[in-house]
């Protein structure tokens, strides 16, 4: 007889399952390939566990889209504000259509990565591209055909717009409606993506910081209309708050320890350079039918080919990845001389390009992130607050960022000399 | 307009708003650093949609994010069923003391815009906006304070249409007095 549902086993989620439409969805090339991009990329020359790859993921996200959905439209809690401004919450018939849509659209959501996922794409992609934006395109366009065997037949841009969110997908207008279901999948506070990505990572990486517990968190996940901005939003009831913050706490740690890992992220500096050096003109191509040979694999071989060839640049290149000569930390950004000038790392990494070569330094800077602690909490008696006045752990927490001067390890010793002799004289400029 | 630029005006654009009396959170200031864009050609290079709260821009949030990063702002909660206010840092003062001078050309434009927003509350900010977004994006309705009008309760439908007439009618004001002061 014929399988209604498969079931796939998964290390976080135990079972994820799919109808038999949505089985075709995952059979699909953009899908499949998502088996060879490792979801961190190269964390895996640091953290040797973190090989997970971007198709389980995929797969979590979906089954954590599902159960979201499931519990922030159940009808029976909505209110009448809730119903007036969000109609669709009242429509059986639209809800289960909404729902495969998210499901679809979350399955879909990083079918555009870059091997790696490298984060690089302004550099390696022409301008106007990321990964959202093939994304877009190839849910639009390559897999268009397969949305109109679903029953009924979802519209491939609807999927799109919803896998990429507002964000992303700058050039569309949301309805209200469409702006709740994408903040499941793609949300800043409790976006699906997230929560799957630091439970999954925290697993592979064997970190335990990422750990939280999710499932108390979703069933207190609810659509709320605070009074401040009069726009409805996903909040939680009360009792999802210490899961909220135990959530938060995780993305501080995992960025902090693994994500913002100053080896980890020298390391995505030098893939970018091998790669600006061995790509077509410096970049990867952005219609799927060329970036689809583009897997972790082709470039893998790519590095242990250049690493025995004879052409210079490009062993040195590879020679910094396969062979883990990874260029060296000598400076990290710090308070005190941010204070002195917030310029600080910067003008650390110019002076040591002037005084040393300036292919023997390299610059690390990635802006704050993880800015959205605010989010709305609905009390027992049915008000609703910020979660900043309720919370005591929220409001003080950092807010993630970091900033690494690398020199080359032949010029390690001379570099920190030259810098522990100079480096009050730099900050003053 | 460079990075500490960009800090300054901002810094500047939430102290005269809370030296005006406003709450000064997240949407004040994105509506404020809009109107500034828009109204008085301030060099910033902020993207704007439309967006659940109206014109809203995903880069200002990061660069007010990284300004947090940097100290430069606190949150700050004070009443209960509202979001927190963008409040600069003791570090947030001296950083504008030493680079007042660099926003010296939008200063009063800063100042105008603050006495004009810093009393208003977030229903009437977004229905301002929303006005001006379409001003500025639909080219087909002109000045035609009918034609705004009807498009912010379509793009806003909670907004009624006395209020949506009363954010055109003040928005159109607004463009108007920027126009004959520059």
């Amino acid at each position: 007889m014929k399988k209604l549902y498969h079931e796939i086993r998964d290390p976080i989620h135990m079972f994820v399952r799919l109808k038999d439409d949505e089985r075709k969805v995952l059979d699909s090339e953009p899908i499949q390939r998502l088996r060879y991009i490792h979801q961190l990329g190269l964390t895996y020359l640091l953290y040797p566990g973190a090989t997970h790859k971007r198709f389980e993921h995929s797969l979590g996200v979906m089954e954590l889209a599902s159960r979201v959905f499931d519990v922030v439209t159940n009808p029976v809690e909505k209110t009448d504000e809730i119903k007036d401004v969000l109609p669709e919450v009242t429509d059986r018939v639209a809800l289960s259509y909404w729902r495969q849509v998210v499901r679809m659209a979350a399955l879909c959501h990083d079918i555009g990565h870059l091997p790696f996922s490298h984060s690089a794409e302004e550099q390696l992609l022409p301008e106007g591209w990321d990964h959202e934006r093939i994304t877009f395109d190839v849910i639009s366009k390559e897999l268009g055909s397969i949305w109109g065997k679903f029953i009924p037949p979802l519209k491939p841009e609807l999927v799109a717009k919803i896998a990429v969110g507002p964000k992303k997908a700058k050039h569309l207008e949301f309805t209200l409606w469409e702006t709740i279901l994408s903040e499941i999948i793609t949300g800043d506070a409790f976006g699906v993506d997230r929560i799957d990505y630091l439970l999954r990572d925290s697993l592979h990486v064997g970190v335990a910081y990422g750990k939280f517990d999710h499932y108390r968190l979703i069933d207190t996940l609810k659509i709320l209309i605070s009074r401040s901005d009069n726009e409805p939003t996903i909040g939680i009831e009360s009792g999802g708050l210490h899961g909220a913050e135990a959530l938060l706490l995780a993305r501080y740690f995992m960025f902090m320890q693994v994500y913002y890992h100053r080896i980890r992220c020298i390391y995505d500096k030098h893939l970018e350079d091998f790669l600006k050096a061995w790509l077509p003109k410096g970049k990867f191509p952005t219609g799927f039918k060329k970036l689809k040979k583009y897997t972790d694999n082709f470039i893998l071989n790519a590095l242990t080919d250049h690493k025995y060839s004879k052409e210079p640049i490009l062993n040195e290149l590879a020679d910094r990845i396969v062979n883990r000569r990874h260029f060296k930390m000598v400076y990290e950004l710090n308070p005190v001389d941010f204070e002195k000038n917030n310029y600080a790392s910067q003008l650390i990494n110019k002076a040591l390009c002037s005084e040393f070569d300036k292919g023997m330094v390299r610059y690390v800077r990635i802006p704050g992130k993880g800015g959205d602690v605010s989010f709305p909490v609905e009390e027992s008696d049915g008000q609703v607050v910020t979660s900043l006045k309720k919370s005591q752990v929220l409001g003080k927490l950092p807010v993630t960022k970091v900033e690494f001067v690398y020199v080359h390890p032949d010029i390690e010793d001379k570099a920190k000399s030259w810098l522990s002799v100079n480096r009050e004289d730099i900050l003053k400029a | 307009m460079e990075r500490n630029q960009r800090y300054a005006l901002i810094l500047t654009q939430a102290r005269e708003m809370l030296n005006k009396g406003s709450w000064c959170g997240e949407t004040h200031l994105q509506k404020a650093v809009y109107f500034l864009k828009e109204v008085f050609r301030a060099p910033i290079d902020f993207e704007y949609i439309l967006y659940k709260y109206g014109p809203f821009s995903f880069e200002l949030r990061d660069e007010l994010t990284e300004m947090r990063a940097c100290s430069l702002f606190d949150l700050m909660v004070k009443e209960a069923g509202y979001g927190p206010s963008y409040v600069p840092t003791p570090k947030g003062g001296e950083f504008l003391e030493k680079h007042q001078g660099t926003i010296s050309d939008n200063l009063q434009s800063i100042d105008e815009i603050s006495e004009i927003l810093s009393d208003k509350g977030v229903k009437e900010l977004e229905g301002m906006a929303t006005a001006l977004w379409i001003i500025r994006n639909e080219k087909a309705v002109g000045q035609d304070l009918d034609a705004i009008t009807k498009k912010v309760t379509k793009y806003k439908p909670q907004i009624n249409a006395d209020d949506a007439r009363k954010s055109a009618e003040l928005t159109l004001q607004i463009i108007s007095d920027a126009n004959k002061s520059m």
